[in-house]
């Protein structure tokens, strides 16, 4: 059974011309700031009582009107039912479809409306409840087989009786319905009838339509809340990642030993250690060391060696000069554009080649060019008492001149130590004084710039002998994945329970029986210990070779293998689904 | 390629300065990843008179990566594992501790020296490290039992 699910009524007009249009009802509606419309669509205002109709979607139209009955019958003259209401008689032509309108007084009139409707051509049929004081009567079908094939409908008496009214005014001729001169002011042919048209729209009622809509609204609720949840998380992971980076910058962090895998130093750093030409450790007493070009690129390598020597050789019967261009401990944030001037430096530097000499100093010793190329330093003492004109003491004895912009006087800068390694912990061919180039870390070791250059870019950031990091404090070389905030999370959290369990272990007089509650907690610690450890041992495992054929070789971005390295911890593809969604729920 | 460099180079410096009670080589010239390693049984151990012959397998990132040890010769002490393997447990050649400085001989010599004193801490067989602790002699006898019966 199709329920109905609007009513709409309005006031259309049908040339007195129209003899045969009858069918479709294509009639223009009456201007309606001069009529009247009425929908009604709130389910509270009517019932479908009865429909043939299973499909549902079908819309039943029809001019409104109220059936004939016996002249007679006490039903027709009711009170209701005003005298001049559109009757059959009212209507244009005798073909049009029709929908009845009639008040719900009791069963016997009921009835007889139905029957005389019968014989008319209906689509359906609406009823209308009235008040109380006429008739507590419902139920137009009540007690009877429904005999009648047009749709029974119910309309509330608070629209049903106004609406009956309204009937009532279109019965007559344009001139004569409601507004009748307006309208006939505004152009409506007089000859014209206005009616009342009605259209009810029905829809196919399901049997469970409260089941449905009960899953239905259960299903979203289920959807909002996961997703207020998922955003919720998303917005908290976001939180923390950006707190992580910003520890890591302030270098409370240390990334190496979240053991996130592989990080590896970019090239621009690397060429920002330092090269230096080997001087042993007691060797370069007699001869203060010299000092090479810094921001040299491995393969830029041996021009700079050659012109090193090309320097010294042409030097040393050369008079003092001034280059610009000192700086004096640069904080690691060299970029590209200095490394090419750099470049073009030693160009320079080998066309005319123009030293300054000066004596070592001891507080030299923590000044290290890093700009300036111009490094060469005596390597005989006869020439020392030619270097050093009276001009330039006063530049070589402040050498706290911290990066000096402005051209100034060049200060070679001899390396101020020699070292104790003495040969290269990689390839362990000695290093020979004053000829090798070596390349010093962050951590004062030194190697073959050859040797290391390829593991720091490829392997680790680490030092290899004693495992310090290369890279500069704060440096975040890697995506900050959701898992690394959570092992840092699971560390930091494993580290501040122990330290708990310790102060309370300290507490106890170091008796650790305690209550039932302390050992489970204790055991509980332990557990996440090993977990940690465990996992960890699992991704420097995955450092290996194992990884580097997973990951495809060297040649793909840091940052892509970092993110599999963590994120392949042997898990499985829901899991990995659900952290998306849910970015650290464990 | 640099391991191979500096692979020929520890083996050159092995040949020159052999050490006494270890034997060590390539498994062939083509390939130096791969020696086969011969250790004497240190005398004063439970292990003396035995010929223990182990498996060095060097990583291509070697000296990066620190090569592995097994032994291929069974042998009763606990940071050996008792399997096929028989892979040792020396804290040099974990990879948070191995340094490329450390040479192989070197790794000889400290696998010398456990054979000589087992590390406890650093047990992989459990029950032979808690034999040791707590029944020295028991071990001793049968780390000789075993040297007897598969290092002859």
């Amino acid at each position: 059974m199709s329920a109905a699910t609007n009513f709409n009524f309005s006031v259309i007009v049908i040339p007195s011309a129209a003899r045969s249009v009858a069918a479709n009802l294509d009639f223009p509606t009456l201007n309606q700031s001069l009529s009247f419309a009425l929908e009604v669509s709130s389910p509270s205002d009517f019932q479908t009582l009865y429909s043939q109709d299973s499909k549902g979607g079908n819309t039943f139209k029809g001019l409104l009107y109220v059936p004939d009955l016996d002249p007679t019958d006490p039903c027709d003259n009711h009170d209701l039912v005003p005298r001049n209401i559109t009757r059959k008689a009212n209507l244009p032509m005798d073909d049009l479809k029709l929908v009845a309108y009639a008040p719900l007084i009791s069963q016997h009139c009921s009835r007889q409306y139905m029957y005389s409707a019968e014989n008319d051509n209906v689509a359906a049929f609406i009823f209308y409840g009235v008040p109380p004081i006429y008739s507590n009567y419902t139920d137009p079908l009540q007690g009877e087989e429904y005999p009648f094939e047009y749709p029974v409908y119910y309309l509330d008496g608070a629209i049903g009786q106004p609406l009956m009214n309204k009937l009532s005014e279109y019965s007559a001729n344009m001139s004569e319905v409601y507004n009748g001169f307006n309208l006939t002011e505004a152009g409506y042919d007089i000859r014209d009838y206005a009616r009342i048209y009605a259209v009810i729209s029905t829809r196919n009622t399901n049997p469970m339509p409260g089941l449905w809509l009960f899953l239905l609204v259960v299903v979203a609720v289920l959807l909002f809340i996961i997703g207020a949840s998922s955003l919720l998380m998303h917005l908290f992971q976001f939180h923390y990642r950006r707190s992580l980076r910003r520890r890591i910058a302030n270098g409370e962090v240390d990334l190496e030993g979240l053991g996130v895998g592989r990080i590896t130093v970019p090239r621009e750093f690397l060429a920002k250690f330092p090269l230096y030409v080997y001087i042993a450790e007691n060797g370069g007493q007699a001869t203060p060391p010299r000092q090479k070009a810094q921001d040299t690129t491995t393969p830029a390598l041996p021009t700079s060696k050659e012109g090193g020597k090309k320097k010294e050789r042409v030097r040393v019967p050369s008079a003092v000069v001034v280059k610009e261009g000192v700086s004096i401990i640069i904080p690691a944030t060299a970029t590209s554009e200095r490394k090419s001037k750099g470049k073009e430096r030693v160009k320079d530097k080998q066309r005319s080649p123009t030293t300054v000499d000066t004596p070592t100093s001891p507080e030299m010793a923590e000044v290290s060019t890093s700009k300036g190329l111009t490094l060469s330093s005596p390597t005989a003492p006869s020439t020392k008492p030619r270097s050093s004109p009276k001009t330039q003491s006063p530049s070589t004895s402040t050498p706290q001149l911290t990066g000096s912009q402005t051209p100034t006087t060049t200060t070679s800068l001899p390396h101020p130590r020699g070292y104790h390694q003495t040969s290269c912990p990689i390839c362990l061919d000695d290093f020979i004084h004053q000829e090798t180039t070596v390349r010093e870390l962050p951590c004062l070791h030194i190697f073959h710039p050859e040797c290391i250059d390829p593991y720091l870019e490829s392997q680790s950031s680490l030092c290899v002998l004693c495992k310090q990091s290369c890279l500069p404090k704060g440096y975040v070389p890697i995506r900050l994945t959701n898992a690394i905030v959570r092992r840092e999370r699971l560390l930091r959290s494993v580290r501040e329970r122990s330290r708990e369990v310790a102060a309370a272990t300290a507490a106890n007089n170091g008796d650790a029986e305690g209550g039932i509650l302390w050992r489970w907690r204790l055991r509980r610690l332990r557990r996440q210990e090993q977990d940690l450890m465990g996992r960890q041992a699992l991704v420097r495992a995955g450092r290996g070779y194992g990884e580097r054929a997973r990951g495809g070789g060297f040649g793909l971005e840091p940052q892509y293998r970092e993110h599999r390295v963590v994120e392949d911890v042997v898990r499985p593809r829901w899991r990995e689904t659900m952290d998306r969604i849910f970015p650290g729920f464990r | 390629m640099a391991a191979i460099k500096r692979i020929s180079r520890e083996l050159a410096e092995f040949n020159n300065n052999p050490v006494a009670g270890i034997s060590a080589g390539p498994v062939s010239d083509d390939n130096l990843f791969k020696w086969n390693i011969c250790l004497t049984g240190p005398q004063g151990s439970p292990y003396a008179g035995g010929l223990f012959t182990l498996d060095l397998t060097l990583p291509t990132e070697y000296p990066f990566k620190p090569p592995t040890l097994n032994f291929t010769t069974k042998i009763y002490h606990p940071n050996v594992s008792n399997d096929d393997k028989g892979s040792m447990c020396l804290a040099i050649l974990r990879s948070d501790n191995w340094k490329p400085s450390s040479k192989i001989i070197q790794v000889l010599e400290m696998a010398v020296g456990l054979l000589i004193e087992p590390n406890v801490e650093d047990a992989v067989e459990t029950s032979i490290a808690d034999e040791y602790k707590n029944s020295p002699d028991s071990f001793k006898k049968t780390a000789r039992e075993w040297t007897n019966k598969y290092a002859k």
